[in-house]
């Protein structure tokens, strides 16, 4: 990483950009059982931004923690570039870290705690200033650079363990839950902050957060954790799009992905309470449909899941329903603020293509096939008999927007 | 106190909430203050005749007192002798403590244990440590062929023997507070700066130390308070003997006091005593707190 491109003998540092590659092979960190981290394994490519997501006590922080060397791996490799660093002190891994309480050395001043490690690695003075400069700069902290730590707003002491990791110009940087201290509109504005950093410089960042927004919104590559193991390794959008496991679906998206028991009936699963519709094959019973809330259409056609408003949560672009299906309740996102009365009936419908299917271990279900929504005469028909089965595909006849129903308008 | 407004009520209410510590401080340590600043300008009546005022012919006395210039430089270098070392020792302990290790909590109570002991009976302990004939120290000695030392008789050491103890007494105090400062500083600081390769030796001056400063400026005002107030070892070990070699300021005043009996030189004592205190305290706190960092 270079801050400039102009340091010579920082140069020689880029060779194909091999440094910044960070391999982890069966990791695993055991104080007791069961282990914290079981035997995870995933490649970094250079220049990646890749968030490490999970609850917590997922054992995401403990991994981020063995790639600095501040913990010992219990078993299993870490290679940074072609090096294997599982036994290397900190200091040798060429990694900087932006600790969740920062980290700032209380008496220092902002200036010397930014050039802290320089000191340490023994840089000339007037390289240290000139580097300084760069990054304060950087950073937007060059009228601060004379105050201590305690008088500086969060944000800014955001900034300057930001900074302090980015003057050693290592070409990895590992983050550990950097924003959760700020407040939310800062959090916000630091994200945005980060990322262009990132990509400015080039850096390799591993950035770890139980907050699905930073997860989406930063990563090029989201590696979701659950007890020491990992959920799913992939983009944002196959998070979203393609969640691996139900545990994955009810982790990303606000209000989570809607998960509803299904019952084996006889002309397919359908949602349990509500045993009219068939919404998938049989094979599907015992399993869990799940839908996020912003693909649920309502609307008083003649198609679709019976249900019933619940309530509704004003958010100003767009409104949360709470839908009585069967017996169980579900979440709808509509965009504005339709008028609703508690209690009215309507249906529910979905494109199938946007409805995920899992088994009863949670496990995600490709081979599973939805049924589609046929029409029915009232909202409370009960002529489930009559629907005819097809498989995917949007179903026709079903617009996203509700219709002239008295429980839901837009 | 209905015509009282609001405010006054409250000012009331709050000097009545001073008074009771007031009371005791003015009693006990404001009043004999004063009292021995005024006793300090008289000469003491004899036969019933009244104290006679002299002025600061006490003082002038004291100035051309041989014995007290000598037990002023005692007390110069035991407060030399045991200050820097304790400190020092304390912070190794705590630092040693403070680490992961086998036995800590054994060890750190270890450490505490002279501090709980009363003054009295760790003297009576070092007695037996050196004792001429059977104490520990010769015994030891003898066992390796070297001639033993008169610890406590000899002029030339028995000063040294003295600070021995009282480093020993004091550094397990000293340490708790050392300890406590140490467990305040978040164990990120040594992360990060473990990230960037650093030392621990660095770290420790570079982070640590500095840190500590708040504790160290304590402990340094504490350190030399106990070292112009050491009365009861030298009561059981010395008696400011031989030949006043070991003879300390407060001591000196006792002496004065109880023994000769001039009680206005005692005071005149105790005056300089507590002005060179009240300037070395000052000293201490603009100088180094102006460098110390507060969290």
């Amino acid at each position: 990483m270079n801050l400039d491109g102009a340091h010579e003998k920082d140069s020689e540092r880029d060779e194909g950009d091999l440094d910044k590659r960070i391999r982890l092979e069966t990791v695993t960190k055991r104080w007791d059982d069961p282990p914290a981290v079981d035997g995870i394994s995933f490649d970094v490519s250079p220049g990646q931004f890749v968030i490490l997501l999970g609850p917590s006590g997922c054992g995401k922080s403990t991994t981020l923690r063995m790639i600095a060397g501040l913990e010992q791996a219990s078993s299993g490799n870490i290679l940074i570039g072609d090096r294997d660093v599982t036994w290397l002190p900190p200091g040798d891994r060429g990694i900087s870290m932006v600790f969740q309480s920062y980290a700032l050395f209380p008496h220092l001043s902002v200036a010397d705690n930014i050039v802290f490690g320089l000191r340490s690695r023994k840089v000339p003075k007037p390289e240290r200033r000139e580097r300084l400069n760069l990054v304060a700069n950087l950073v937007d902290l060059e009228a601060y650079l004379d105050r201590k730590p305690a008088q500086l707003s969060g944000g800014q002491r955001q900034r300057v363990a930001l900074a302090r990791a980015i003057i050693s110009e290592h070409p990895i940087c590992l983050m550990d839950e950097p924003l959760s201290n700020l407040d939310a509109r800062l959090r916000g504005e630091m994200r945005r902050e980060i990322k262009a950093l990132q990509e400015r410089l080039g850096m390799t960042v591993i950035y770890v957060t139980h907050d699905q927004v930073e997860a989406m919104s930063m990563g090029d590559r989201v590696i979701l954790m659950q007890a020491g193991r990992i959920v799913q390794d992939g983009t944002p959008d196959e998070l979203y799009e393609r969640p691996a496991s139900a545990f994955a679906a009810s982790f990303i998206g606000s209000p989570a992905m809607n998960l509803v028991r299904l019952v084996a009936a006889e002309e397919g699963a359908v949602i349990e309470g509500e045993p009219r519709v068939p919404v998938a094959e049989s094979a599907a019973g015992g399993g869990l449909l799940g839908i996020r809330p912003e693909e649920i259409e309502v609307h008083a056609g003649a198609s679709g899941v019976s249900a019933e408003v619940l309530d509704e949560e004003y958010l100003g672009a767009d409104t949360i329903l709470r839908l009585a299906v069967g017996n169980q309740v579900l979440r709808a996102r509509l965009p504005g603020r339709p008028e609703v009365t508690r209690g009215s009936p309507c249906r529910l419908s979905w494109p199938l293509d946007k409805a995920h299917l899992f088994d009863a271990d949670g496990e995600r279900r490709d081979d599973l096939s939805l049924l589609a929504f046929t029409a029915s005469e009232t909202p409370h028909g009960s002529d489930a008999g009559s629907r005819a089965a097809s498989k995917a595909g949007n179903p026709p006849g079903n617009p996203r927007v509700a219709t002239s129903d008295p429980g839901v308008s837009p | 106190m209905a015509s009282l407004n609001p405010d006054r009520r409250m000012q009331i209410y709050g000097a009545l909430l001073m008074l009771p510590a007031a009371v005791l401080l003015a009693t006990f340590a404001y009043l004999p203050t004063i009292a021995t600043l005024i006793n300090s300008l008289f000469l003491p009546g004899f036969r019933g005749e009244p104290a006679s005022f002299v002025g600061l012919e006490n003082y002038a006395l004291l100035i051309e007192d041989d014995t007290f210039w000598q037990v002023a430089r005692n007390n110069l270098f035991y407060a030399v002798g045991t200050i820097p070392t304790s400190i020092a020792l304390a912070l190794g302990m705590a630092l040693f403590v403070n680490a992961r290790l086998p036995g800590r909590g054994f060890v750190r109570m270890a450490y505490f244990t002279p501090t709980i002991l009363p003054m009295i009976a760790a003297a009576n302990i070092w007695m037996f440590f050196y004792a001429p004939q059977i104490g520990l120290f010769n015994t030891l000695l003898e066992g390796i062929g070297v001639p033993g030392v008169n610890w406590l008789g000899d002029p030339a050491v028995a000063l040294s023997s003295v600070i021995v103890m009282t480093v020993w007494k004091e550094a397990g105090f000293f340490m708790i507070f050392y300890l406590a400062a140490l467990q305040g500083i978040p164990p990120e600081l040594e992360e990060a700066s473990n990230l960037e390769g650093t030392s621990r030796w660095s770290f420790f001056w570079r982070v640590t130390f500095p840190l500590l400063m708040p504790t160290t400026l304590f402990v340094l005002i504490n350190a030399l308070i106990n070292a112009v107030r050491v009365v009861d070892h030298l009561f059981i070990m010395t008696k400011g003997g031989p030949n006043n070699a070991t003879n300390l300021l407060l001591y000196y005043v006792y002496e004065n006091a109880f023994s000769f009996f001039d009680r206005t030189y005692a005071a005149t004592i105790t005056v300089v005593i507590l002005l060179v205190l009240a300037v070395v305290a000052t000293v201490k706190f603009t100088v180094l707190d102006r460098r110390t960092h507060y969290q």
